[in-house]
């Protein structure tokens, strides 16, 4: 590993971002996965109705799409993606604000602070979900530690360090299709050990 | 290890099922060639169940999130599930695809000065761009005016994080030219410090006002776009389209009211002045008994005057009405007739009163008040011209 920058993986996007350019909707679909929660979660900062929350973000998704074409991967895909989430979550809640029937309940900013939800963010997390998401990282943690060590440093490099399978085959002095498997067979542990603790948290929302 | 593509596709080989699972994971971590792409996504459209693959895509995803340390995100309350979500998103996506079909193309076309934008977007752009625009300004001037160190340090870094704002805000849009700018400038300010010199200060605050203008510049070319867009934004307009078209065509402008009740007023003075030209006539002449259903001229002149407050208030043909109107108050010698059938029309409290030494007199309190601001007196029209109270005046609003 000469040059440690070109060891730490590129644009994990790229390929979608590009298929999706060229109208590939289910490569799109794939990015709305991935960034589904954090887009929500992000919303969800700003506004307190859930269904609203979900409204924003499908208005999000569908503006990217259209804006598709114009993004040029001088930037990370999600950071494009927060920017529009921002902007569509800012214009919505300024068309409810305009919109006297609609209950100022949920809204998470007030009449006066317009811009305060995007410098403050509101966090919507509750001692549940706080606790609940504890017992998660534990389980993470716990599921990792027990890892055969070959499998949990592959998934180290990757997830943590953000290598790229070239440069954890460097490192571990193995092929790069033994790292694909070694990091797919520890994702399939740790997920074995994880999943009926996020289903029965999150009602399978996934 | 448990895997939903094995709890669901019995017809399929395990083996076939792990790969499918494991190329999913090197998809997800950007490191599957197009080859595996392309056979990845033929695998997939094959599958009974595709939310299965869906499922597992965004649990690898979750699960690095996880081990990245951002466990929460698990807790995100959600209205609908992935899955729901994605379902949702699909059919909108069909939508747009359908509508694609008909509108094509469909990025805005490039012009000289005219940046290819994209015009959900820019009317957000144009907003913020303005507002960051006038925070730059604000940071640059506070830059100059520092009095120590700490509050130029402070400038300095205030300057920055609004032309990087700025500068991702307009390459969002697709607004290449100021994105170019304001990095340009981003990277000018980065290099000085926070204790550069008066000039080069005057210096960033110049180009600051070069940004300023190619924003203005942007904003004036692409209204102007948009303009001369507009009547070909519609590809096939449908029966309900052309039919707004007429209506709009049609339609009146918002001030019409205002500008109909200023017409009456003017209406009524023009009556006013030929009444009061009559009177004296009338006066010099010996005449002057008026009957409400009597033959002199004064009762038609009243009639129409009426007549013109109605049909003001009522329709554009209106115009025409005024017209033929003022034609019969100039020659002064329609039939009496007009008073009964104009008051027949006329609306709004109006009061007779009938003097034995004075003609009779329907009053309307409305022409009153208007004439009293017109002319500061009502009095000095009412004695020498009774009959202009008969004008009807209608509420601009009605």
């Amino acid at each position: 590993m000469t040059d440690p920058s070109a060891a730490v993986s590129g644009d994990s996007d790229a390929q979608l971002v590009a298929r999706a350019q060229a109208g590939d909707v289910r490569a799109f679909e794939l990015l709305v996965l991935k960034y589904q929660r954090r887009i929500e979660r992000l919303i969800g900062r700003m506004v307190r109705d859930t269904d609203l929350v979900a409204d924003i973000a499908q208005e999000t998704f569908i503006r990217a799409w259209r804006a598709l074409y114009q993004f040029r991967g001088e930037a990370q895909f999600y950071t494009w993606l927060y920017r529009i989430a921002v902007n569509t979550a800012k214009k919505s809640l300024g068309d409810l604000k305009r919109n006297p029937a609609i209950a100022q309940s949920a809204l998470r900013s007030g009449d006066d602070e317009e811009d305060a939800p995007f410098l403050e963010p509101v966090s919507a997390e509750t001692p549940e979900s706080v606790l609940a998401a504890k017992e998660i990282a534990q389980a993470v943690n716990a599921a990792l530690e027990a890892l055969p060590e070959e499998l949990r440093q592959a998934v180290t490099y990757r997830e943590i360090d953000g290598l790229s399978y070239e440069a954890i085959a460097q490192v571990m002095g193995c092929p790069i299709g033994t790292v694909r498997s070694r990091i797919f067979r520890a994702r399939e542990a740790i997920s074995a050990r994880v999943k009926p603790l996020l289903e029965n948290r999150t009602g399978k929302r996934w | 290890m448990s895997h939903p593509f094995r709890q669901t596709q019995a017809s399929s080989s395990q083996v076939d099922q792990a790969e499918l699972a494991m190329q999913l994971c090197a998809l997800a971590d950007g490191e599957l060639s197009e080859q595996e792409y392309e056979q990845l996504m033929q695998q997939l459209d094959a599958l009974p169940d595709g939310d299965a693959a869906l499922r597992t895509w965004a649990h690898y995803h979750l699960l690095g999130e996880c081990l990245r340390g951002d466990a929460g995100l698990a807790q995100v309350p959600s209205a609908t599930s992935a899955l729901g979500f994605v379902h949702g998103l699909r059919e909108r996506l069909a939508l747009e695809q359908e509508a694609r079909a008909f509108v094509v193309p469909q990025p805005a076309p490039a012009r000289d000065g005219v940046d290819p934008l994209d015009p959900e977007l820019f009317a957000i752009f144009e907003e913020e761009g303005a507002q960051l625009l006038s925070q730059l300004k604000g940071a640059l001037q506070h830059w100059i005016d520092a009095p120590n160190a700490a509050d130029a340090a402070q400038a300095h870094d205030q300057v920055l994080s609004v032309l990087r704002t700025l500068r991702g805000s307009a390459r969002l849009i697709g607004a290449v030219q100021i994105g170019d700018m304001a990095e340009q400038l981003e990277g000018d300010a980065r290099a000085l410090d926070a204790k550069a010199d008066a000039q080069q200060l005057l210096s960033l605050m110049q180009r600051c006002g070069s940004l300023q203008t190619a924003f203005e510049s942007l904003r004036h070319n692409w209204a102007g776009a948009v303009a001369q867009d507009a009547p070909s934004q519609s590809v096939l307009p449908s029966a309900a389209q052309v039919g707004e078209v007429a209506a709009a065509g049609a339609m009146q402008a918002a001030n019409a009211s205002v500008f109909r009740w200023k017409m009456v007023a003017g209406v009524a003075s023009v009556a006013a002045v030929a009444v009061l030209s009559w009177n004296g006539v009338q006066r010099f002449s010996g005449g002057g008994d008026m009957r409400l259903a009597g033959g002199d001229a004064p009762a038609s002149v009243a009639s129409t005057a009426s007549a013109t407050a109605v049909a003001a208030t009522a329709s554009p043909p209106a115009t025409a009405l005024i017209g033929s109107s003022l034609g019969v108050m100039q020659a002064s010698t329609a039939p009496a007739q007009n008073l009964a059938s104009a008051d027949g029309q006329a609306s709004g409290p109006l009061r007779a009163r009938a003097n034995a030494g004075s003609p009779v007199m329907i009053r309307d309190p409305k022409l009153d008040e208007l004439l009293m601001r017109h002319y500061g007196h009502p009095l000095g029209l009412q004695s020498a011209s009774p009959f202009v109270h008969n004008a009807s005046v209608q509420q601009p609003g009605r």
